[in-house]
């Protein structure tokens, strides 16, 4: 499950995070047209408020 | 210090219910889910509310298709 620390993957939040946020393109800066990600239930629940509010910023529905 | 204000519109379906793509899209493509967070420049009408028996019915299409795929 994507972002759900494990001992196989302790980084596994930090990967969740720097994907959706610190690495991921700016669409809405860009212009660019709405893009959906689907992520699990439980992928959704690691996320804060704020992580959500960074990633919608960029043009990104989370479904 | 830093002040930061973040708004986030939620779309949640009545209880029991999902939600899906309002478009009509290929099977494969097909969302369904009880939460979505919108995308900054993302419309509420760009979802639309089902009930769990037509998520299921989508669910078992999506099943299908799958099956048609791994035969390939």
């Amino acid at each position: 499950m994507w972002g759900i620390n494990t001992s196989a993957i302790p980084e596994a939040r930090q990967s969740l995070i720097d994907s959706l946020i610190t690495y991921s393109f700016d669409r809405a800066a860009a212009g660019y047209s709405n893009c959906t990600i689907k992520l699990s239930a439980k992928t959704k629940a690691l996320l804060t408020e704020e992580e959500i509010a960074q990633i919608t910023a960029k043009g990104f529905t989370i479904a | 210090m830093i002040t930061s204000n973040f708004t986030v519109r939620v779309l949640q379906p009545s209880e029991g219910n999902f939600l899906t793509q309002s478009e009509d899209v290929s099977i494969e493509f097909r969302i369904i889910t009880d939460k979505v967070y919108l995308g900054v420049n993302a419309s509420e009408s760009d979802w639309k509310e089902i009930t769990s028996e037509e998520a299921q019915k989508f669910e078992k299409e999506r099943e299908e298709f799958d099956k048609e795929m791994q035969k390939k």
